[in-house]
């Protein structure tokens, strides 16, 4: 994608206004391959960011070609625990206190926000910023998908420095890191601060970020979730008085999945899951029966995210492609640490964003950067 | 599917214990034949792998292992071997990677051992070299043989064990003594004298004589089952078998002696064995065997008793001996046990006898029981065990009738029998003592005695004589006056069989 | 015995049930005070199987009036909304999303206060005496006779929610508390959510309660009295009076249960076909599925535990159009008086039932005009958007039978596509009152543990057991306890191997001693 951006993800100039969030909410969780925190985290970074677009108004999104290649972009994560974040919620200001942090007063300030990674809670957070200050989010982001790891990134794959990073707090407390291999001291210092942190990485210029990142990835969250995402809940409890709604014209996961790219895995039952936490990395495995074969099982091995996918010992998916569970009967992306036995899902796959799938790319984000003994099988080949 | 009959199959090496391990799944393809081993440490080493191989996986995540299976499978692999480490987490194979190993009939078996490539290393010497295997596991067995009792109950275990089978030591009548025979195990391989590999019911038996009599009858038999095996594997029991038959054989000699010693236990035995009727517990058949008696086969029984009744207190073992070779003399080689009133003594043969036997036995039991001042009766042949109880039975009845002829074969006492029930009738001895009136204290009773007596011996009167102890020409001229003061002929049939019963009838009241 | 009892939206159903079997059932319109038409259904039992009050050994009732309450905006207090966790969460304050309309009835006052605690159970901040009693001053004047508190952490930690109600109680005596940590899940919104909720409900609940301890005592029945809770146990009066909230969705939960009580069948769908709306849950040992995702409660996002049931607007009063269209419009408790054959001028599913002989209700010559192929193309439609939708709750390819109860059931043939078998058993118009009447008593631990990997068993162990001793606590029998569900969620990202651990254990409920218990 000489431009990069395709065609079908790109996005002139608009605003992203209310009536988006909830769509935008359901494609990163579905980028997020499971990781990155799943519906309830992400529920809290979307109240958010409707209580910053409340007072900040709509945020403008700039496809990444009409951004101003010398203008300075900055990029925020969230790192730790989604789940622990939806407990000890944010304060609302580490994002903006942590780019305080790597700018200098005397430093050109920057002129807009660009994504990190754009899969779960981390989608958002820097539409967050952009609406708390007045500033436009230039489509790109380093991941185009959710990854555990802060040097997973076609950014930092380019070379492109992610020091300084600054590391903040809830509470105000605020950590600097500027060091090679900050990944491990980062995780350190976001442990001592209470088990997640916010955290922003020196500027970029737009130019640099748009050349190496993954163009057009909120675009492509849209998309993911115009198409996938299920009508309200009919719960009746939830319902009230109000006459429920109409039965909506109901398309098949298979449609669904042909018209934004992936292809059905297969639809199952989890009989089986088995996790571990070794070192703070969850690591876990699940055997799910599938409703379309009898006797035949598909297995996703998970850490953070769904990495591999293999029907019969045979890969099928492999990470950086993604991999989505959603709940068979709600609809709903199920993440990797939430999937429990007995839910009846639909696994879904989708191709990663083309920048990962090149040789000297591939070595950071395939089955063997997991620890699996496994290739990269190219998307839809088996 | 290479097919290699000399190679091991993957139960074969679970048997040898060269691989010392868990069947998870994937029985099906238990019997097929292992031509290599090979450790595989990712996922590439399985890809390495060739047809017949058999693959030890030093990783166990789930994912892997089921790759691993998947890859076997399509090469044609024979087993996967998962590696629990002594120490440290593992993660035992799932419900569903055990339902695909199933599906795929791979066998996925689970080891323990502190380093896989301990285990891989030995399953490549069974593998490669089998002849070694073999030779360890008769180390292994031998060894253990010689610290341990060499009786049934250590030996069997320990080819149990050591062999991964299922012993027996087999009677050659089919029982068991210890260990379970094979089910189907067919007659015709204890009724031979060698060694024999035999397909049985779930599986193979491989027999192996433990102890056989003079004739070359084996009485006992040592009889492995094996699930299943290559032609190698089979090789291999057969061999140990064989070691472990002559620890055993020695065995029995050791009880028989110990029992020979204790000859007293000999006729317990056989009280025993008759009073259990029907139903012969192993622990007798043991016992039976190990005295170095024969159980199958068709038995004639014999039970011999002093001629004359002021010998019967005077049952000692030197008679016994006398006994045993007056009978090994005429041919006649049988178990002889002495009771508190007389000698058992039973014949088998291998098949039912023809009825012209009997005569034969009679003649030369004659000839031998004479020898030593003893009677005796003969049974009919009976087969088995419980054959040597009837035909001692009948023997023992027969016995009892033995008089003046010295050897009574059941089936003619028949005609004795008819003849002193009569003899037992009143009015029948009413009018007998009224036809022998005049015979009633003539010389003392003599003539009446020598009538008798004569008649007993079917008028042949140099037995008459004999029997007592008289010249024949006495009994001639005792037998004509008789005649005379009876006023009878006894060459006429009716009278002679008239004072015969008249003469049984007198001798039963007398008694 | 025991008597059941389910007051609905529509009808309060009871029976009469003596250990498995249903010795008298009856039907009864809710009042708008609930308790007059109870004291109706007993007066309707004891008319059909006279009994004498003191063999009655407990009333069980399922409610659906504090949800409906919720979602009418009706009976709520004056609630406030104290939140301890500054520094951290201003972020997403109290209330930040709820509709306004529900806000503004309850008050919605919202205090963020320091305190509140780390996962690990470090403090975030020490409370503010000072702080809080200025809250205390605030709500007093502002006439609020509820609180709902809640901190961060609370589950890892509940004394900064006890330690701050003490001191706002201190301020204001007669204050309601309602404390976080005993009401919802993590998630600190969601679960403060519910318990502003349960506080706003509080008034209501005192009310309730005291109004079914009279009508039973009117009736002679002195015997304790449960409340319905969502995962199908029971909760005795004094915890109910405390925590309405978890009433929710009892009404549900006793209809599954009951239909699968009635039909001996412990793995099955369940489809209770009611005036308004037809639910339809899976069923597993004979309670049904737990949702997997929060539960919007008029709009308020919340976390605690609700069967999976599904619902469709579909049922005995639904009106149908005259191209045959079904619903979602519906006469509900109006059937009486609106359907064409009650004399009506409203033609309903039931009209449509009646005509195609389906059922015997009404004046079956006031539909005679009824078209056949109009009546059979409208049940096909009913037909197949059941069958749709049992089709989507099914979790295995393997046939799961169906079980019918519930009054519009009658809208249904006993052959549904793709169903087995179709068990309609007796009773079933009542299931709801069974449901209730057979429930019993649970205890359930939900909370982060630090596990030591060799000790996982050890902790898991400790776990279910603290799950049965607070069902044991909760008044089940010992030897009936058994644990029901167990599930560990490592969490991520985090070291010492942290997981949340939850275990759930239910027992059958003790006649004898059921003097006051200490609710665990």
């Amino acid at each position: 994608m000489p431009s990069g951006c395709s065609p079908h993800y790109c996005l002139r100039m608009r605003l992203l206004t209310h009536s988006d969030v909830d769509r935008l909410a359901f494609g990163v969780i579905m980028l997020g391959s499971g990781g990155g925190g799943g519906e309830e985290d992400v529920h809290a970074v979307t109240t958010m960011l409707r209580q910053a677009m409340r007072t900040g108004g709509p945020v403008r999104v700039l496809d990444a070609g009409e951004a101003d290649p010398e203008a300075l972009g900055v990029r925020v994560g969230l790192i730790g625990a989604p789940t622990v974040m939806i407990e000890k919620l944010p304060s609302g200001d580490e994002a903006a206190e942590a780019l305080r942090a790597v700018q200098s007063p005397g430093d050109v300030p920057v002129s807009a926000v660009i994504g990190w990674e754009i899969g779960g809670c981390n989608g958002l957070f820097p539409l967050v910023l952009a609406a708390q200050l007045g500033l436009p989010y230039v489509d790109v982001d380093g991941m185009g998908r959710a990854f555990p790891r802060i040097d997973q990134t076609t950014y930092d794959a380019a070379g492109l420095p992610t020091t300084p990073l600054a590391i903040t707090e809830p509470s105000g407390n605020r950590a600097l890191l500027d060091s090679t291999g900050i990944e491990k001291l980062a995780r350190t210092v976001m442990v001592d601060f209470g088990g997640w942190a916010m955290m922003v990485a020196k500027p970029l210029r737009l130019g640099d970020a748009v050349k190496v990142g993954v163009t057009g990835s909120l675009a492509r969250a849209l998309e993911l979730g115009t198409v996938w995402a299920p009508p309200p809940s009919d719960r009746h409890w939830a319902s009230s008085q109000e006459e429920p709604a109409p039965p909506q014209v109901v398309r098949t996961p298979e449609e669904r999945a042909a018209a934004s790219g992936g292809f059905v895995v297969t639809r199952g039952k989890v009989i089986e899951v088995w996790r571990e936490s070794t070192g703070g990395f969850p690591r876990g495995t699940v055997a799910v029966q599938r409703l379309d074969a009898d006797d035949s099982y598909v297995r996703l091995e998970m850490q953070g995210e769904y990495l591999v996918a293999l029907a019969d010992g045979e890969p099928l998916v492999t990470t950086p492609d993604l991999i989505c569970c959603l709940d068979a009967e709600t609809g709903r992306a199920i993440a990797a640490e939430r999937l429990s036995y007995g839910t009846v899902i639909d696994v879904v796959a989708f191709p990663a964003p083309s920048q990962w799938v090149r040789p000297r790319m591939l070595g950071r984000v395939d089955p063997r950067a997991f620890g699996y003994d496994l290739d990269y099988v190219p998307f839809g080949l088996s | 599917m290479i097919s290699d009959g000399d190679s091991l199959t993957v139960r074969d090496l679970l048997g040898v214990g060269a691989l010392d391990g868990q069947v998870l799944a994937g029985a099906r393809g238990l019997d097929t034949e292992v031509l290599d081993v090979r450790l595989a440490a990712d996922i590439g080493a399985v890809e390495a792998c060739a047809a017949g191989d058999l693959v030890i996986l030093t990783g166990h995540a789930p994912y892997l292992v089921e790759v691993a299976l998947r890859r076997a499978y399509s090469a044609d692999v024979r087993a996967v071997v998962l590696v629990r480490p002594t120490s440290g987490s593992y993660q035992p194979p799932s419900a569903a990677t055990l339902s695909f190993a199933n599906r795929l009939g791979v066998p996925l078996v689970q080891t323990q051992a502190a380093d896989p490539l301990l285990v891989a290393d030995g399953l490549r010497t069974a593998v490669r070299r089998p002849d070694v295997s073999a030779a360890r596991l008769l180390n292994a067995v031998t060894a253990r043989m010689r610290r341990g009792k060499a009786d049934p109950r250590t030996v069997l275990p320990i080819l149990d064990e050591e062999l991964g089978v299922v012993t027996a030591l087999v009677s050659a009548d089919g029982t068991a003594i210890e260990g379970t025979t094979p089910l189907g195990l067919p007659e015709s391989v204890l009724a031979s004298s060698v060694p024999a590999v035999v397909e049985v019911a779930d599986g193979t038996a491989v027999a192996v004589p433990v102890e056989s009599d003079r004739t070359g009858h084996v009485r006992l038999w040592l009889v492995s089952h094996l699930r299943s095996g290559g032609k190698r594997w089979v090789d291999t029991v057969m061999q140990i078998s064989q070691v472990a038959s002559w620890a055993l054989g020695k065995w029995v000699a050791e009880e028989r002696l110990d029992v020979e010693r204790r000859a007293r236990s000999r006729g317990s035995l056989l009280a025993e064995l008759l009073a259990c009727g029907d139903d012969v517990p192993p622990q007798l058949v043991q016992q039976a065997v190990l005295a170095g008696w024969r159980l199958d086969g068709w038995h004639t029984g014999v039970y011999a008793v002093p001629q004359t009744p002021d010998h019967r207190m005077a049952l000692d073992p030197s008679r016994t001996e006398r006994l045993r070779a007056s009978l090994a003399r005429r041919g006649l080689h049988g178990q002889v046990v002495e009771g508190a009133e007389g000698w058992s003594f039973w014949l088998t043969n291998d098949a039912e006898p023809p009825q012209s036997q009997h005569r034969e036995i009679t003649m030369r039991l004659q000839q031998a029981v004479a020898s030593c001042a003893l009677v005796a009766g003969v049974g009919r042949p009976h087969p088995g065990a419980r054959g040597i109880a009837r035909s001692l039975g009948e023997a023992r009845e027969a016995a009892a009738m033995a008089g003046p002829s010295k050897v009574v074969h059941i089936d003619e006492l028949g005609v004795r029998r008819l003849l002193s029930m009569a003899a037992e009738t009143p009015a029948l001895v009413d009018q007998a003592t009224r036809l022998l009136d005049p015979l009633t204290g003539v010389e003392d009773g003599q003539l009446l005695r020598t009538l008798a007596v004569y008649l007993d011996e079917e008028s042949v009167t140099s037995a008459a004589a004999a029997r007592l102890g008289v010249h024949r020409n006495t009994v001639s001229q005792r037998i004509s006056r008789a005649e005379q003061l009876l006023g009878v002929s006894l060459l006429n049939p009716d009278e002679r069989l008239a004072v015969h019963l008249a003469c049984r009838a007198a001798r039963a009241t007398e008694e | 015995m025991r008597i059941g009892i389910d007051v609905g939206g529509t009808n309060t159903d009871a029976v009469l049930v003596d250990g498995r079997k249903v010795l008298a059932e009856t039907k009864t319109e809710t009042t708008l005070d609930v308790t007059t038409g109870i004291v109706r259904a007993v007066c309707g039992l004891l008319e059909a199987y006279p009994f004498h009050p003191s063999d009655v050994r407990a009333v069980m009732i399922g409610t659906t009036h504090f949800v409906n309450a919720i979602i009418e905006g009706r009976g709520l207090a004056p609630t406030a909304a104290v939140r301890l966790g500054l520094p951290a969460t201003r972020a997403l304050p109290p209330f930040v999303d709820w509709p306004q309309r529900l806000r503004d009835l309850i008050g919605g006052h919202a205090y963020l206060c320091h305190g509140g605690h780390e996962y690990d159970g470090r403090v975030i901040s020490p409370l503010n005496e000072d702080e809080l009693r200025g809250v205390a001053t605030d709500i007093a004047g502002k006439g609020v006779r509820s609180v709902a508190i809640s901190s961060v952490f609370s589950l890892v930690n509940g004394d900064a929610e006890r330690q701050a109600a003490e001191i706002l109680t201190a301020e204001v005596p007669g204050l309601m508390v309602s404390f976080s940590h005993e009401i919802g899940r993590i998630g600190l919104l969601e679960r403060e959510n519910a318990t502003i909720i349960n506080a706003a409900l509080r008034e209501l609940a005192e009310q309730i309660a005291n109004g079914l301890v009279a009508s039973l005592t009117t009736q002679g029945i002195t015997a304790p009295l449960y409340l319905s809770q969502n995962d199908g146990t029971l909760m005795d009066l004094e915890y109910a009076r405390c925590y309405p909230v978890a009433t929710f969705a009892s009404g549900p939960t006793n209809s599954m249960r009951g239909g699968a009580f009635l039909s001996g069948l412990g793995e099955c769908a369940v489809v209770d076909v009611g005036g308004t709306t037809t639910d339809i849950g899976v069923l597993h040992n004979g309670f049904p599925r737990e949702s997997p995702s929060e539960v919007s409660i008029s709009g308020v996002r919340t976390n605690f535990r609700m069967p999976d049931v599904l619902s469709v607007a579909l049922g005995g009063g639904s009106v149908i159009g005259d191209t045959g269209a079904i619903g979602p419009a519906s006469v509900g408790h109006l059937l009486s008086r609106k359907a064409l054959v009650f004399g009506g001028d409203t033609l309903t599913a039931t009209d449509v039932a009646v005509a195609a002989g389906l059922a015997d209700v009404g004046d079956p010559s006031l539909v005679r005009h009824l078209d056949r192929s109009f009546t059979s193309t409208v049940l096909k439609q009913v037909a197949d958007r059941i069958a749709g939708i049992i089709d989507r709750v099914r979790t295995s390819p393997a046939p799961l039978p169906v079980v019918l109860v519930g009054g519009g059931s009658i809208l249904l043939r006993d052959e549904i596509d793709g169903v087995a078998s179709v068990v309609r058993p007796e009773h079933h118009r009542v299931a709801n009152a069974i449901g209730a009447a057979i429930a019993q008593v649970g205890g359930e631990v939900d909370r982060v543990f630090t596990m030591d990997a060799q000790r996982r068993e050890e902790t898991l162990d400790s776990a279910r057991q603290e799950a049965v001793d607070k069902a044991v606590a909760a008044g089940a029998r010992a030897d009936t306890v058994r644990v029901v569900e167990v599930e560990e969620i490592p969490l991520a990202y985090l070291p010492g191997n942290a997981s949340r651990i939850r275990a759930r254990a239910v027992g059958d409920l003790v006649f004898e001693d059921v003097a006051r218990r200490a609710r665990a």
